[in-house]
């Protein structure tokens, strides 16, 4: 159990550095482009609209949509353990 | 004897791998050679090469490579000038550039004494090639110099580099696969960074022979750019009114190191104690206005314990993926954006959730040491403060013997770890109980519902 947790670990270390250092840059680039956006005088709806667009373009990437299917199926299988276990509880306490 | 004949085939491993590495790179230079060669006519100069198309090329007569600089006709030239003048074939004169000089010349100098070099020798004009290398007429602004030659490969760092409250230096001959991040630190890039630049908080310094791939980000302080550095992205400065932290130095000597150290776990200690002192404090609130939930979660926790931990680690898996989900639908959505607001608001109820668990956990180990030791045991508020003090106690003493310095590294960091865990299960268990509680009730009062009359 620990070689197998300190294994995991190992290996998700860097995944999860990796993760947090584009999650930085991705924020300070947001802020960036939304200081420039509203000082460019951009009205809302067209930043909102623009960061959509962004964001579908972004998530029409192979790696994206990678990760966001990996992620639904994380947590797809999380939900279905956690509804058995709360389930059997339920009807227990019944 | 068969520990000897494993170090033997490690060993044979190694060395097979090396072979087939340096193989591997001698087949590609022959190729580049071979696909100069049939563009090109190579003539080896003092300190570079010059080639001379064998076809039409947009009026040119030569491309020299010495020293690094690419120059068209004696005119030095940028990648892009040199993509613009020669199309495809620029690639070819672009890898031969990223060869360091000796690379260069020893590629090209067993093809001298062949002999099909013979009659190439007259159809390349000997005179113009001496002013063309020396480049008499300097132009008065030079463009920008080509990219430069990668770094060797035995100097290359995989991953990211980061560092929160301290600074980063990418030195000469160093190669980062990944980004460099800096928080609350300054970073020195001397080398090649494949990835991002960012510094939060502290300067970027690149000195004249840095390389960055993508972009540079700094937020807070300032980006201090030598005229030889290349940065291939875009170069973002963030000032912060009011905020500069750029001049903050730390500064490499055993003393201010060991005075860093000391002042870090000096501070480290008083953080936990105010985190520690804050969370009794929140505790004791829980205990004021949600003592119901509370004993009923406390219940719960000690009747299964085991399935609370288990629906814990189960939501806590559950999270990021419905959080990132939930963000992308409404990002996506468009219309959604404004629910965005929303989000932060969900995420507090859920702490406040796990809280009210993480109290009742602790009020029940307060309770035990109450009963086994003796104590106010009718006191819920200290028996409470009680049960989170002794949550904490190993993280607390980890900060303590950290203060001892580095004869007591090993305890602090196996009490910080004993510690870290403790509290992980303690938070992880009081949310499942949590849950469990609500769905026990909602069961309970399944239970108490009238049968609806038939007719």
């Amino acid at each position: 159990m620990v070689i197998a947790s300190g294994a995991a670990g190992y290996l998700l270390l860097p995944l999860v550095t990796r993760a947090l250092v584009r999650a930085l840059t991705l924020t300070v680039n947001g802020c960036v482009w939304l200081a420039t956006a509203m000082s460019s005088g951009a009205d809302p709806w067209t930043i909102v609209s623009a960061v959509g667009r962004a964001a579908g373009d972004t998530m029409a990437t192979r790696e994206a949509s990678g990760v966001l299917l990996a992620l639904a199926v994380i947590g797809a299988l999380a939900f279905y353990w956690l509804q058995r276990l709360l389930g059997s509880d339920e009807e227990s306490s019944r | 004897m068969m520990r000897m004949g494993r170090l033997g085939a490690c060993l044979a491993l190694v060395i097979m791998c090396g072979v087939h590495s340096a193989l591997a790179q001698d087949s590609r230079d022959e190729a580049l050679r071979r696909t100069v060669e049939r563009t090109f006519d190579v003539l080896p100069l003092r300190d570079g090469i010059a080639l001379h198309p064998k076809r039409p090329m947009n009026g040119i007569r030569s491309v020299e490579i010495t020293r690094g600089t690419i120059a068209i006709d004696g005119q030095p030239a940028t990648g892009a000038e040199l993509r613009q003048t020669l199309g495809a074939d620029a690639d070819q004169v672009l890898q031969l550039s990223y060869l360091g000089d000796a690379a260069r010349r020893a590629l090209f100098a067993p093809a001298a004494p062949a002999a099909p070099a013979a009659p190439a020798a007259p159809d390349v004009p000997p005179a113009p090639d001496p002013p063309a290398v020396s480049g008499a007429p300097t132009p008065p602004d030079l463009p920008t110099p080509p990219r430069r030659p990668r770094r060797p490969s035995f100097d290359r760092r995989h991953g990211d580099r980061v560092r929160i409250g301290g600074d980063i230096t990418v030195e000469h001959d160093e190669v980062i696969d990944g980004d460099v991040v800096s928080v609350g630190g300054s970073v020195r890039i001397d080398g090649d960074v494949q990835g991002d630049v960012v510094s939060v908080g502290g300067n970027v310094t690149l000195g004249p022979d840095s390389v960055i791939e993508k972009n540079v980000t700094v937020v807070g302080g300032r980006l201090i750019r030598d005229a030889g550095a290349e940065v291939r992205g875009k170069a973002q400065e963030v000032s912060v009114p009011g905020l500069e932290f750029g001049s903050w130095t730390w500064r490499r000597n055993p003393v201010g190191s060991w005075w860093s150290s000391m002042l870090g776990s000096a501070f480290a200690f008083v953080g936990t104690l105010a985190r520690v002192a804050v969370l009794c404090l929140l505790a004791m609130l829980v205990v004021l206005f949600g003592r119901g939930y509370m004993e009923r979660a406390g219940q719960v926790v000690v009747t299964s314990s085991l399935k609370a931990g288990a629906v814990g680690f189960l939501a806590q898996i559950l999270f990021l993926p419905l959080l990132v989900i939930t963000i992308v639908v409404l990002v996506m959505t468009v219309v959604g954006i404004p629910l965005l607001l929303l989000l932060p608001f969900a995420v507090l109820t859920l702490a406040v959730i796990g809280l009210v668990g993480f109290t009742s956990v602790a009020y029940q180990v307060g309770g035990l040491a109450v009963g086994r030791f003796g104590g106010p045991e009718h006191n819920p508020y200290a028996v409470t403060a009680i049960g989170v003090l002794l949550l904490m106690l190993p993280v607390l003493l980890s900060r303590v013997a950290s203060l001892g310095g580095g004869a007591l590294f090993p305890l602090a960091m196996v009490l910080g770890i004993a510690g870290g865990l403790i509290e992980y299960v303690a938070w992880t268990v009081g949310f499942g109980a949590m849950a469990l509680t609500r769905v026990r009730r909602r069961g309970q009062s399944g239970v108490d519902v009238p049968p609806v009359p038939t007719a």
